[in-house]
């Protein structure tokens, strides 16, 4: 990581690194840093929720607990050896991809390589009935830890439920459904893996403390002999629009208040016009001076909290304006007020202090990213798989930083300058005196 | 500072000859040649005032992170005005000097600066990120905000309803409600335990708020924590210019909280109709960080429960299926630290959840005591893990700061592998059996009481309804 600071914006981001491609398809970056004694493994499987068929929401997620459960060489929990030299792992899974990674004491990367080959080459010979329902019982009580038992938990649910029309692959969300967890056989992970855990679907970001030969070696040795399987073909954005304005009120039974959600379809993450509505945001809705939370939290108190905020995903992004609305008020009067609020910021217009502002602010942030080695071997797998280039950090940010006061104020009326959007309201159920 | 890998574990499973010979996969592979740590140096220096600064350097990226820590938190929070540090850092950036909340903001967004207070029980900070060309600038602000909060009334009016409302929705979240009562039980009616409490929240006034900060944000209270691109040589003028000559002494009330040990083991049961799980919290005091056995403590504690491969997680989720986690850990804090354990169950396994943690937790001093292999692999985990905290510069100053703050010797961090590394199965076994298993625990069980208070009473210990302000109610 070097920056080169010649000027307020002229530096230089660059996360250096070399990339190559096993026989099999698999490709491997490798990024040194040789600050503290450790390596972090970073792979990324090119699979998501998305790309899940009909009737098996949550499976990819479930898929990836599965992957900790033990392969046919290692046929025990993943956690135990790497925890036992002081390493992490982990893994998580999105709507749009699948990542696990390991950091570990430099001296153990074969340990981490051995045990990420084994589970992409020989998983299903390991698996059993008693893991798999073991784990769609974890899986379960994670969804009504984090979702169900939460006031609001659901709201996120509900708004892709209805937002995306039937069979968008966005419309389940990554946690999934229960009774489609319930529904998840031996044979639908058999199929998964075959599917989408081949070594050609795959990228291996090596980062931190090593030896670059050494662990081209260890690489091929271990990952090398997998065979390649046929190419997966991943979910595509279906071509639709939503037309007119849907606004949906659920009653949530933990609520203790009101909250609304007003979403609109909005450009692809790293498409055109996805960063212009990033510093729209950055001037309409998000800090104490922005006009949102001056007029409708500190002036007419009718809202607790608001914030707007592009959501970029890979198929199709959203754009939500969301908050809480004050006790002894209703979200239509709340919504009513944003309505006239986004209005007059379109027909004014982001200005260029504005603009440098939300510079300055990505500016940091970006470099926030790249912080730990663990943080920039993501960055890295993450650049790679959105943009087919893992050093994209400069190029991300200079979107950002080349951005006019035109380009976002076209792109913000196209997006937001109408009425044909989603809106989800969540209130407590009424008190029965 | 240097600190070399000492530690060589024997590995569990066969050990493969190193990297040419043909691949067996059932082989574990072998370690390469082990590589050393050092610990990077923190860098102390005072202003003219005598406020410390320490420094950890770090060049790579062209940020500076600088954080006024002090020495006092919510812990003494005065009766009646529960949450009143808490409030008070928070309206920090509401104005200040000159600056009004809109100036505030629109000053810290145009250097790209973040900003954020907060306050714990026993400390509280003012947290700021510059980046390096805006660094003098940032400063100033955060002077502005620190020496100068206007506290204005309007403004406490719009926060104090959003608390208001905030609180409502908190005693509906089962986490958090249950750490709400199980601190009550565990602390009583002051200091931690402190519950807060709609009268608390209307009882602040700003006149509270600046009695607090010229009571305690104070030079005699201050230490800065700064990490990142910056020198000692740079940034102790910058701050000297704008805290060099800031004032204030005094002592601080008694920093030893209450502690009330529970006399039998009892289920506390905390009713939110209708949930999908059950929260579950245990606790008992043991001793704290200066205890002659409290690294034997850590070390027991991390096979039973302190992390995904310890005893608990392994049979409660991986097992059984009944939660996504379950895990127990140590909380420090001045005087005895408080050791519990807490999952969130499924509803329907609520009592039996609760009855195979006890087993468990029963199993070390009984038909399962720790075994020597489970020691050393826990030992091996918190040794070898050790370098990896240091990625971010900021871990070894919060580390450093916490030495300062609980009076530990200044060594406490830099020997944690030496420490942990010296205890032995004999201690280990002996320290959780007397402090843990032995004890009795308070048990907070947030869930739907409707369909687990039957089962739970069948456990065999007091069952106490409570309210949400852990008062007992009437059956």
């Amino acid at each position: 990581m070097f920056w080169l600071s010649v000027a307020a914006h002229a530096g230089s981001l660059a996360i250096p690194y070399e990339r190559y491609e096993l026989d099999n398809g698999l490709e491997v970056i490798l990024h040194e840093d040789h600050d503290l004694p450790i390596v972090q493994v970073n792979l990324w499987y090119h699979v998501g929720s998305k790309d899940e068929r009909v009737g098996r929401s949550g499976f990819a997620h479930l898929f990836e607990h599965l992957m900790f459960q033990g392969s046919l060489h290692h046929d025990a929990e993943y956690f135990e050896p790497l925890q036992e030299v002081g390493g992490t792992i982990n893994g998580t899974t999105s709507l749009d991809r699948t990542n696990y990674f390991e950091g570990v004491p430099s001296e153990h990367l074969p340990r981490a390589l051995w045990l990420e080959a084994d589970r992409m080459g020989w998983l299903a010979p390991a698996l059993t009935q008693e893991k798999l329902d073991n784990q769609i019982d974890v899986v379960r009580n994670e969804r009504r830890q984090r979702y169900d038992n939460q006031p609001f938990g659901l709201s996120r649910m509900i708004l892709h439920q209805e937002l995306y029309p039937e069979g968008h692959p966005y419309q389940v969300i990554t946690i999934g459904k229960h009774e489609d967890l319930e529904a998840a056989t031996l044979d639908d992970v058999k199929d998964f893996f075959a599917t989408w855990y081949v070594p050609n679907n795959a990228t291996l970001v090596v980062a931190g403390d090593f030896d670059v030969e050494q662990t081209k070696a260890l690489v091929e040795r271990y990952f090398g002999p997998i065979p390649a399987g046929p190419e997966p073909s991943h979910a595509e954005a279906p071509d639709w629009s939503i037309e007119g304005e849907t606004r949906l009120y659920r009653v949530d039974d933990k609520a203790t208040e009101t909250r609304f959600w007003m979403v609109w379809q909005s450009p692809a993450l790293y498409a055109s016009g996805d960063a212009e509505l990033d510093a729209f945001s950055s001037a309409f809705g998000s800090g104490k001076d922005a006009p949102l939370y001056q007029e409708l939290v500190l002036d007419q108190q009718i809202a607790r909290s608001i914030s707007a905020a592009q959501h970029s995903q890979m198929l199709e992004s959203k754009y939500v304006i969301s908050g809480t609305v004050a006790d002894g008020h209703t979200a239509d009067e709340v919504v009513a007020e944003v309505d006239r609020l986004l209005a007059e910021a379109l027909e004014r217009g982001v200005t260029e202090a504005e603009l440098e502002v939300a510079r300055v602010s990505f500016e940091k942030r970006f470099l926030g990213n790249l912080r730990t080695v663990a943080s920039k071997a993501n960055t890295l797998n993450g650049y790679n798989h959105h943009l087919g280039e893992p050093d994209s950090a400069q190029w991300d940010l200079d979107r950002f930083l080349g951005l006019t006061v035109d380009g976002v104020n076209a792109v913000a009326r196209a997006t937001l300058g109408n009425q044909d959007r989603f809106v989800l309201v969540m209130s407590p159920p009424e008190e029965e005196e | 500072m240097m600190w070399l890998a000492l530690w060589a574990c024997a590995p569990k499973a066969p050990v493969a000859a190193p990297v040419l010979a043909e691949l067996d996969r059932t082989m574990m592979p072998a370690a390469l040649a082990p590589r050393t740590f050092e610990l990077p140096d923190v860098q102390v220096a005072s202003l003219a005032n005598g406020v410390d600064v320490l420094l950890v350097e770090d060049h790579e990226l062209p940020l500076v992170t600088v954080r006024l820590a002090l020495d006092l938190g919510s812990s003494h929070d005065p009766e009646g005005l529960a949450r009143l540090a808490s409030v008070t850092m928070d309206m920090l950036n509401e104005g200040a000097g000159e600056l009004d909340v809109t100036a505030i903001e629109q000053e810290r967004r145009r250097l790209g600066m973040s900003l954020g207070q907060s306050a714990g029980w026993d400390s509280s900070a003012v947290s700021t990120t510059h980046v390096t060309r805006n660094l003098e600038p940032g400063l100033d602000l955060m002077a502005a905000v620190v020496l100068e909060p206007t506290f204005p009334e309007a403004l406490w009016e719009v926060e104090q309803k959003s608390r208001l409302q905030s609180y409502q929705r908190n005693l509906r979240e089962p986490g958090a409600l249950a750490r709400r009562v199980g601190g009550a039980l565990m602390y009583g009616d002051a200091y931690h335990g402190r519950l807060s409490q709609e009268a608390d929240y209307q009882a602040i006034t700003t006149d509270a708020m600046a009695a607090w900060h010229r009571d305690h944000v104070h030079a005699g209270n201050a230490t800065f924590l700064v990490s990142g691109d910056t020198t000692l040589e740079q940034i102790v003028p910058l701050l000297d210019a704008r805290f060099g000559s800031w004032g204030g002494e005094g002592a601080n009330p008694d920093a030893s909280p209450t502690m009330q040990q529970p006399e039998a083991t009892t289920i506390y049961l905390v009713d939110l109709p209708g949930s999908a799980q059950s929260v579950v919290r245990g606790s008992t005091f043991v001793p704290g960080r200066t205890a002659a056995d409290f690294d034997a403590l850590q070390v027991a504690n991390l096979v039973f429960g302190g992390q995904f491969t310890s005893r608990l997680n392994m049979n409660l989720r991986e097992d059984k299926g009944w939660t996504y986690g379950a895990r127990s850990s140590l909380s420090n804090s001045h005087g005895n630290s408080l050791w519990g354990f807490s999952t969130s169950v499924k509803s329907e396994v609520t009592a039996e959840a609760l009855a195979e943690a006890l087993r468990e937790l029963a199993a070390v001093g009984g038909d399962a005591p720790l075994s020597a292999e489970e020691l050393a692999y826990q030992q091996s985990s918190a040794i070898q893990g050790y370098p990896r905290r240091f990625d971010q510069p900021a871990y070894l100053l919060d580390r450093t700061w916490d030495e300062r703050l609980y009076e530990l010797p200044s060594d406490w961090t830099e020997r944690f592998p030496e420490r942990i590394g010296g205890v032995t199965l004999e201690a280990a076994q002996a320290a959780f059996t007397e402090h843990v298993v032995n004890q009795p625990l308070a048990i907070v069980v947030v869930g739907d009481v409707a369909s687990i208070q039957e089962p739970l009473e069948a456990l065999g210990h007091p069952v106490v309804l409570l309210d949400s302000d852990a008062r007992p109610l009437e059956n």
